[in-house]
């Protein structure tokens, strides 16, 4: 016992250094570029100009009508997109988990398709269906009815796509709930007398609480930060929320940093104080319903009906990805698009432009791929080092680790953009508008999604498994390479490939941080859409949509997983 | 309290047949076992009798009332037959209290508040966990929870009482415990119960009547000792308990039994048995249980069934000793609870007393 204590007073000191430096690390990236941000919603001047510190910007910013008007528009878009993406999300969970609907079977990979999906490329392609002036389904109302009943841009239209496109992550959970539950529990219900109403009233639905309120507390949160969607379907039309304000206050001549700071510190506030509650409400009300025998679960007979859920589940595929980007991919081979396309209006000159004339397109394609795959790579590395300190370690402040690491989770990428404007516009280091700033913007505002998804993979390594090759003879590094990385490489690529698909759409961290030589895909398409090019911002989004599918193709092959597999 | 009658049932899960014709009556207030490896069909009979699984033929009653039969399409629903049932997994559910859980049974049959307190309590009272009413399922022990899904399956009174292995997720001390007080809890409460089981001792200790399955036939029924004592076929003989088998042919039938020629590679021999209603010729094993193959350090006074042998292994389990003996190259497995002095390796004799070996049919 004797010999071995130095050594082991050694390795819990060499671990507690690796928890200091990772520590440090996200204090930069993180809590100091927001302690600026902070500092900046005290200051009347710019980033690096000196100037007195006081609550001028926030009396001015609560006295000002269009705060309270766009914070309100900003809670109903987003309880409005909770409550469609929930109600979506749930129905699909159920009817493919819980009844006799033909085809689900066949169904299940168009049914993830849109998890994968840009909500920005999403509401694009909308305005190119449901647009008065120019949307498709309108152009056929008017010619059948001669009216034009839908108007995308306007807060319906934000609430209606942003239910759209976050109800995949609703559909995700609850499916994952209901697979899950111990049939048993519903046998006991029926066995003690309940009919299956009343079974599924009161202990399949209380069952799937857990499931359905987290799902609603994330797209809650993701509806409030999304920047792309609003600033397509809203911004023009002068209709903000506070994320489109932010940016127009940066960006708009004259530009209020200021202010825009301090806005930012309310929607900090905002979707800080939701993820707490998530947090403290799912701590308490987790359940354990896996039960241990597998018989599988109950599905009800639909008898008729179930052709009504079958078309359900194909309008949900047809609404959500066929109709919007199959309208997307031909609104790029068009000169422009109207209501009544025609075919005499069938161009490839906006693919010529992309291709070989605009000059911001392959800078942009190189950019996005870097940015995706390294960065990805580099926050799952991290990410990995992270799960294995705190899950595998005793290191001193492992814990706090944790919690630090996860804070990210509660900055809306956009605010983490308007902190980095602040903490390095003016810095002596030269890393503003160069991709590097982009790089430690993705990796550490979504290391929190790897560090969860690998955290979890390592928990359920039972550790004795370590253990019995290190007593076999094993050292360290040959355990860690033989027995704890292939075990582990489950949750690795789960973690990749959610982060590389994050990666390629991210917007909203990359139009306040980009400059000339740093633009990304989506920033460009952006622009294009800002300068009314929108056949040729469809074609870069084309290319954007098919770049992401053969690479996911590609990992699927190199890591030898199942892409549906990556989502559960 | 009603009797239980399946009368031919069948269920098949595509061209393999779970359950193949079982025919079972359990009769009013006692409890039968149905027990068997994985897979020979007790917990799909258990799932049809509770209404979860659809037999494709058979009948199925409790009492006069007939709850299933294919040919007249009758299949009444789980809720309706007022069955108990304990699950594996105890199926306690999270998100209700222990009183919760143990009072829905009642709440769904719309009893009035007073007397759902008062059963409640009662239950609680019976299964001993008075204390842990307010408790969520994932505060409280698996025993706990174990006792949770018992109250639940009782506190209704219901007619039929079904267990679905409840015992076999908890560790062995608590599953010797819980055993006693199931049996005492059914006796009280007079509840024609059905309980599956693959722990032959369990079964043993619990049944008025075992029912041996295996690929979805009973292969036999009787009460435990007669399971034991005479089991009708070697794979019964194997299942419960251990014993030796010695293959050989019947030579000579006398009035105080018959006389075996055993034919084992090295070890010809001949073998007592009490054990009449065999034919000259017939193919059998005989079949000796470890208990009752004595150990001699020294030639016995009896003639017959004596040989010697060699001791090869002794183990000393505390208790009982466990032995491996060498019958000219057949290995014998032996066990006695009395001091064995002889070494491992050292030669010995053996003694079967013939009214303790069985004859069993070679098919």
């Amino acid at each position: 016992m004797k010999r071995i204590m130095p050594y082991i007073r050694l390795l819990t000191r060499r671990d507690s250094i690796l928890v200091v430096v990772i520590a440090a690390m996200i204090g930069v990236t993180v809590i100091y570029p927001l302690s600026i941000m902070v500092y900046g919603s005290f200051k009347s001047a710019p980033p690096g100009e000196p100037s007195p510190l006081s609550l001028d910007n926030y009396s001015r910013m609560f006295s000002a009508d269009w705060f309270w008007v766009e914070l309100g528009h900003t809670v109903w878009i987003s309880i409005g997109g909770t409550l469609l993406g929930v109600f979506l999300g749930v129905s699909l969970a159920f009817i493919v988990t819980r009844t006799d609907t033909p085809w689900v079977g066949k169904l299940e990979i168009p049914l993830i398709v849109p998890f994968f999906l840009s909500p920005f490329i999403g509401a694009l392609a909308w305005t190119g269906l449901a647009s008065r002036d120019y949307g498709l389904i309108n152009g056929w109302f008017d010619s059948l009815l001669g009216v034009r009943p839908f108007e995308i841009f306007g807060p319906w239209g934000i609430i209606w796509v942003m239910g759209i496109y976050y109800s995949p992550y609703a559909f995700l959970i609850v499916s994952g709930t209901l697979r899950n539950m111990d049939p048993t529990l519903e046998e006991a219900a029926l066995s003690a007398g309940a009919t299956k109403p009343q079974t599924m009233l009161r202990i399949t639905l209380p069952l799937m609480a857990p499931g359905i309120l987290a799902s609603a507390l994330l797209i809650f949160v993701a509806a409030a930060e999304q920047f792309g969607i609003p600033s397509v379907l809203g911004m023009n039309q002068r209709w903000f929320v506070l994320t489109t304000r932010i940016f127009y206050l940066l960006q708009e001549y004259p530009q209020d940093y200021s202010m825009g700071a301090t806005v930012a510190m309310i929607m900090l506030f905002f979707t800080g104080g939701i993820v707490y509650m998530r947090n403290r409400i799912m701590k308490r009300r987790e359940f354990v319903t896996v039960g241990g025998k597998s018989f599988r679960p109950h599905v009800i007979p639909l008898g008729k009906w179930r052709y009504f859920t079958l078309s359900y589940l194909l309008g949900y595929i047809l609404l959500v990805v066929i109709l919007p980007f199959g309208t997307f991919i031909a609104i790029s081979f068009f000169k422009f698009w109207s209501i009544h396309p025609k075919v005499k209006y069938l161009t490839l000159e906006n693919w010529q432009y992309i291709l070989f004339e605009y000059p911001n397109t392959w800078v942009a394609v190189k950019n996005s791929l870097f940015l995706s795959i390294v960065g990805a790579a580099v926050a799952v590395l991290i990410s990995a080092i992270i799960a294995w300190v705190v899950v595998r370690t005793k290191a001193f402040g492992k814990d706090a680790l944790d919690t630090i690491a996860t804070l990210p989770v509660a900055v809306p990428g956009l605010i983490l953009g308007v902190a980095y404007m602040w903490a390095w516009i003016r810095s002596p280091i030269p890393i503003y508008g160069t991709i590097w700033i982009l790089m430690i913007a993705y990796v550490s505002r979504f290391i929190p999604y790897s560090l969860r998804s690998i955290e979890s993979t390592l928990r359920q390594i039972d550790k004795t498994l370590e253990e019995s090759a290190n007593i076999s003879g094993a050292s360290w590094i040959q355990t860690f390479w033989s027995v704890s990385l292939p075990l582990l490489k489950p949750g690795l690529v789960a973690g990749f490939i959610l982060l590389f698909v994050t990666f390629m759409r991210e917007l909203s961290c990359s139009i306040l941080l980009y400059s000339s030589g740093s633009e990304v895909m989506s920033v460009t398409m952006f622009d294009l859409w800002h300068d009314g090019m929108f056949p040729h911002l469809a074609a870069i989004g084309t290319m954007q949509l098919f770049m992401t599918a053969a690479c996911l193709f590609i990992f699927s092959k190199v890591f030898k997983i199942r892409i549906t597999d990556v989502v559960r | 309290m009603p009797d239980v009658r399946i009368e031919k049932l069948i269920k098949r899960f595509g061209k393999v047949a779970a359950i193949d014709g079982v025919d079972i009556h359990i009769p009013e207030g006692k409890i039968v076992t149905l027990l068997g490896p994985s897979g020979c069909g007790k917990t799909t009979t258990l799932r049809c009798l509770a209404g979860f699984e659809n037999a494709d033929e058979g009948k199925i009653w409790i009492g006069d009332q007939l709850i299933f039969d294919s040919r007249q399409k009758i299949n009444l629903s789980p809720q309706k037959r007022g069955m108990g049932m304990v699950f594996q997994s105890y199926a306690v559910w999270p998100h209700m209290s222990v009183f919760e859980n143990i009072a829905f049974p009642l709440r769904i049959r719309k009893a009035p508040r007073g007397k759902i307190k008062e059963q409640v309590e009662r239950a609680l009272k019976m299964v001993g966990i008075e204390e842990l009413k307010d408790r969520l399922p994932s505060e409280i022990s698996g025993g706990q929870q174990q006792r949770v899904a018992f109250a639940r399956a009782i506190v209704y009174e219901p007619a039929v009482l079904l267990l679905d292995e409840p015992l076999s997720n908890l560790d062995a001390k608590l599953r010797e415990q819980m055993r006693f007080e199931i049996l005492e809890l059914q006796r009280k409460l007079d509840i024609t119960t059905v309980f599956v089981t693959h722990d032959q001792e369990e079964a043993m200790v619990l049944s008025d009547e075992v029912l041996v399955m295996e690929f979805g036939k009973v292969i036999q029924r009787g009460d435990p000792e007669a399971i034991y004592f005479d089991p009708s076929n070697e794979f019964v003989a194997d299942f419960i308990g251990k014993i030796n088998f010695l293959n050989g042919t019947v030579t000579q039938l006398e009035e105080s039994g018959s006389v075996v020629g055993i034919e084992e590679e090295g070890f010809r021999s001949e073998f007592h048995s009490t054990r009449t209603n065999y034919a000259k010729g017939q193919k059998v094993l005989a079949s000796v249980r470890p208990e009752n193959i004595q150990i001699h350090t020294s030639k016995p006074d009896q003639e017959i069934n004596t040989w010697p042998a060699k001791l090869i292994r002794k183990n000393f389990l505390g208790g009982l000793f466990d032995m491996v003996v060498d019958l000219k190259g057949k290995e014998l497995r032996a066990r006695t609870p009395f001091r064995v002095e002889a070494k491992s390796g050292s030669e010995i004799f053996i003694h079967v007393p013939p009214k303790d070996v069985l004859l069993i049919d070679v098919n």
